[in-house]
């Protein structure tokens, strides 16, 4: 009959269920060795990714820079809560000597070259919101410049 | 609510010590000398005493003043910003002529707070009259309210504001009563300036208070006090 020739039937002769096992065990070995790479390619993007969590990946001028509220990790992913509170205590309650305070943000991290987080492509509010694509309008009616220096140049 | 912001507050003043001590001596990169940490209360009631008899005929100090600090250009088209004009008023009858200046009177009974949809004009507790400018949508609407047409809305753009006062274009604004120089213990920038001492800045609530004293023992009126506003401002001499 033509059905004994017919290859799909000759997976079922012992011989090749042997092949059939050896060709199993192959792929298993060849899935592991893709796991394994997979493994280390994710670790090494994680490793790179917690680097770039440290520094930026673009240009940024912190201006004088420093720490006073929280890490800067935490302040990325939170400033914004702070500032919408801030805002409601200042205006509203007159509450006014808190850290939290645009001015006070603006005061260090300004840059030093121009006195401003707004100036350039690289400032402080700049580099980071057009990085991630958000459009903030703080700065149509805050001014972005440290309060010092525009006070200096608006001295009579 | 305010237990929660209280405890955040104080969770923030310590992590800000922290930050301090760590940084080097002489470093500190903060500034500290903005004001009260607490809120306002009603136990101050913030006006003045305009004196009409002392306000000179064509002296505008007081206006120059205004605009200087809250960096308003002083131009005088409709489009323009005014938080504070001098005013020529006469009875007709008698010839006799004052001039005075006028502003937002700040009033305990805000007509421009009740229309307002948004709930950006406010009555601070201190009874300041404000707009919270991140909520205004520019309406107009406390424009046509307020009885003194006090209030401006910006129409263009704006730059280079003073950080101390942050304007812009598309909301309503009018006189704050310098309200970030009371917070810092200053006077209103009018007071500051006028050359024959006519605006009397006090708290009205005090009865202590130079203001208050004053307005006990000399006759003063509030404009358009038939509406029942009871504006801060009151004018001696009207
Ligand atoms: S004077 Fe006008 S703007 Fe000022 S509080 Fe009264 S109604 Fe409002
Ligand atoms: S213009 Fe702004 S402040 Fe005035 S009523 Fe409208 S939303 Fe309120």
């Amino acid at each position: 009959m033509n059905l004994l020739s017919d290859q799909s039937l000759r997976a079922y002769s012992p011989a090749a269920c042997l092949q059939g096992i050896a060709r199993v065990s192959l792929r298993l070995e060849l899935m592991f060795l893709v796991r394994v790479v997979m493994v280390l390619v994710l670790t090494g993007l994680c490793i790179s990714a917690s680097w770039a969590a440290q520094t930026t990946p673009y240009k940024l001028d912190i201006g004088r820079g420093g720490q006073c509220v929280k890490d800067p990790q935490w302040m990325r992913k939170n400033h914004m809560h702070l500032l919408k509170h801030q805002r409601d205590e200042t205006v509203h309650k007159g509450i006014r000597d808190d850290q939290i305070s645009l001015k006070n943000c603006i005061e260090c991290h300004a840059s030093l070259k121009d006195d401003s987080v707004i100036a350039r492509d690289d400032s402080f509010c700049v580099a980071c919101h057009r990085y991630e694509a958000v459009k903030i309008d703080c700065f149509e009616c805050h001014s972005g410049t440290r309060k010092s220096a525009w006070l200096l140049r608006n001295a009579k | 609510m305010n237990d929660i912001h209280n405890q955040r507050r104080s969770f923030l003043k310590t992590s800000l010590g922290v930050a301090a001590v760590a940084i080097a001596p002489g470093l500190l990169l903060f500034d500290v000398a903005h004001g009260k940490s607490e809120a306002v209360s009603a136990k101050v009631r913030w006006g003045m005493l305009i004196d009409t008899g002392n306000c000179a005929d064509g002296c505008n100090d007081c206006v120059t003043a205004c605009n200087k600090e809250n960096g308003l250009s002083g131009g005088l088209s409709p489009t323009d910003s005014q938080w504070i004009r001098k005013i020529e008023i006469k009875d007709i009858s008698a010839g006799r002529a004052v001039s005075l200046p006028m502003m937002c009177q700040h009033c305990e009974h805000p007509p421009c707070v009740d229309v307002c949809p948004t709930g950006a004009s406010f009555k601070r507790a201190d009874g300041i009259v404000l707009v919270d400018k991140h909520l205004c949508i520019g309406c107009r609407y406390c424009m046509m309210a307020c009885p003194y047409k006090a209030r401006s809305f910006v129409h263009e753009p704006l730059h280079d504001q003073n950080p101390d006062v942050p304007r812009g274009r598309g909301t309503v604004e009018s006189c704050t009563l310098c309200v970030h120089r009371i917070d810092q213990g200053k006077q209103p920038a009018c007071a500051e300036a006028c050359p024959n001492k006519s605006i009397l800045f006090g708290n009205l609530n005090d009865p202590t208070s130079e203001i208050a004293m004053k307005i006990r023992t000399v006759a003063s009126t509030q404009v358009r006090s038939d509406l029942g506003l009871n504006p801060g401002i009151r004018y001696q001499g009207l």
